[in-house]
């Protein structure tokens, strides 16, 4: 797996280049890099040792953006350019976006109900799920009412900033 | 100095002790001392102090009652939301109805009981009667976003800095915010943070700190102490809640202007075993290696056996005993 030093100098070199996309790939790591208005940058780690998440800029787009999930990734090499073309096709769809790198825990105990289930209707304000880093428990709220019409992450799974966690019909 | 006066009245808890004997005791003046006790009286000590016989500390008394609570609660944040229970089932499921309604900028749930403590992930958290602190207390910190996991190791350090003034015992900090005597849980904190994408709404901060305790069910036995457990006194708790109400005011408002940086040296200088082995537990592995404390931004970084350096974001750690 890269080191955090080699991925920063490569950002840095993307960053200072024209290229717009870049994907590279070692032994089952694959680093993805795309530029939108603010670069996202993005490691996954096939073999499924812990990923390597680049700290967000200090101050984020208005509209933070979604990089694309593993499982779009390993489908569709241009990688956040798969969600794009997903959401054009149905504008009623769209993502919670996990706010900080943490673990998703999708019930408040492990002995508890999971908070949603696929086609449960959520309302702006109830929780989704719970985003854990350094034992600080977020409580991710919906932001939209709708429809849970998937669930893109499991339980315990870890999240980097800006993940799609769940996408939502909008209604 | 002054925790040291305070440990010497202390351990003489029924005797009389002369502003000389103590002078010389502590290497310095009685004039000295005599400032120290007037701090001491301030913060609501019952010092006795007698001419020719010299100083007592009166005996303990520990009115956790309403109208004290509240009065040491508004005398810090005039105008936080409070509520006082003498039993409750859980103050931090208390805290998330009181959120619901709160204007303030402040809000506190305190209770002399719970029932039903609640900590992290569904685990019960045990809460005798009488014995400790334990409340919820509610803040709207303005950090960003990416920041937020930071807000329990500031937790910890006002706590430490809480039970240090107070009583002159030092705690030590398990990463990232688990409170320990000798090597024991004193005090448990469970962070739970409501957020925008962009913005951090709301914080509540159950903190439950053993205080009294003299007793736990079997099965904590060998995990869990109190602050009179392993110093044989007992403490006014409501001194303490004061002390740990203060001490969050100021050291959050630090971090809201100063940042993390500010912040990890006073953490560091609580941190348990920094340089022993640990165990790490994360949901995938354990990893084994030496603690190398922790990055600018908070996160436990551990050096395994090849020397290579891991940051993990969510562990549970335990010291690994030495092999001798």
């Amino acid at each position: 797996m890269l080191k955090i030093q080699e991925i920063r100098e490569l950002i840095k070199l993307i960053d200072e280049s024209s290229i717009d996309e870049f994907t590279f790939e070692q032994n089952g790591s694959k680093v993805s890099m795309s530029k939108n208005n603010q670069p996202t940058v993005q490691a996954v780690n096939q073999s499924g040792a812990t990923p390597v998440a680049v700290p967000p800029a200090p101050e984020p787009a208005p509209q933070p953006p979604a990089p694309a999930n593993a499982e779009n990734q390993a489908a569709d090499p241009a990688g956040a350019s798969g969600t794009a073309a997903a959401s054009a096709a149905d504008a009623d769809l769209v993502a919670i976006t996990s706010p900080m790198v943490g673990t998703f825990y999708e019930s408040p105990s492990p002995d508890a109900e999971p908070y949603v289930k696929k086609g449960d209707p959520i309302q702006k304000d109830s929780v989704v799920c719970i985003v854990e880093a350094m034992k600080l428990m977020n409580e991710i709220e919906a932001e939209v009412n709708g429809e849970i019409v998937d669930i893109l992450v499991e339980n315990g799974q870890l999240v980097e900033y800006g993940q799609e966690m769940f996408t939502v019909k909008r209604k | 100095m002054r925790t040291s006066i305070l440990q010497l009245l202390r351990e003489n808890q029924n005797e009389f002790l002369s502003g000389e004997w103590l002078s010389s005791q502590l290497g310095c003046s009685r004039t000295a001392v005599w400032k120290h006790i007037q701090t001491l009286l301030d913060r609501g000590y019952e010092i006795e102090a007698v001419r020719n016989k010299g100083y007592r500390l009166k005996v303990f008394s520990d009115a956790f009652t309403e109208d004290a609570v509240i009065g040491q609660i508004r005398a810090v944040w005039p105008d936080a939301a409070v509520e006082f229970y003498s039993s409750a089932s859980s103050t931090q499921t208390l805290a998330h109805r009181l959120l619901e309604t709160m204007t303030a900028e402040r809000g506190i749930v305190i209770a002399d009981e719970q029932t039903n403590g609640k900590g992290r992930l569904g685990r019960s958290f045990s809460s005798q009667k009488g014995e400790g602190i334990w409340v919820s207390i509610v803040m709207r910190p303005n950090i960003p976003v990416h920041q937020m996991p930071q807000l329990t190791l500031v937790t910890a350090t006002a706590v430490c800095k809480a039970v240090r003034e107070q009583t002159g015992i030092e705690l030590t900090i398990k990463w990232p915010n688990d409170l320990l005597l000798n090597g024991k849980k004193c005090c448990g904190i469970l962070t739970e943070v409501q957020s925008d994408p962009d913005q951090v709404k709301s914080m509540i901060v159950g903190i439950g700190l053993n205080v009294n305790n003299n007793d736990f069910p079997e099965w904590l036995f060998d995990k869990a102490t109190s602050l009179s457990m392993e110093t044989g006194e007992r403490f006014d708790r409501l001194q303490l809640l004061s002390a740990l109400i203060h001490s969050m005011e100021t050291m959050f408002s630090l971090y809201e202007e100063k940042g993390f940086s500010v912040i990890k040296p006073i953490w560091e200088a609580s941190a348990e075993s920094p340089g022993a082995n640990i165990r790490a537990r994360t949901r995938e592995r354990v990893y084994e290696g030496i603690n190398r404390g922790i990055d600018d931004d908070g996160v436990l970084l551990i050096e395994k056996e090849n020397g290579e350096i891991e940051r993990l974001l969510s562990a549970d750690i335990e010291k690994i005993p030495d092999k001798s």
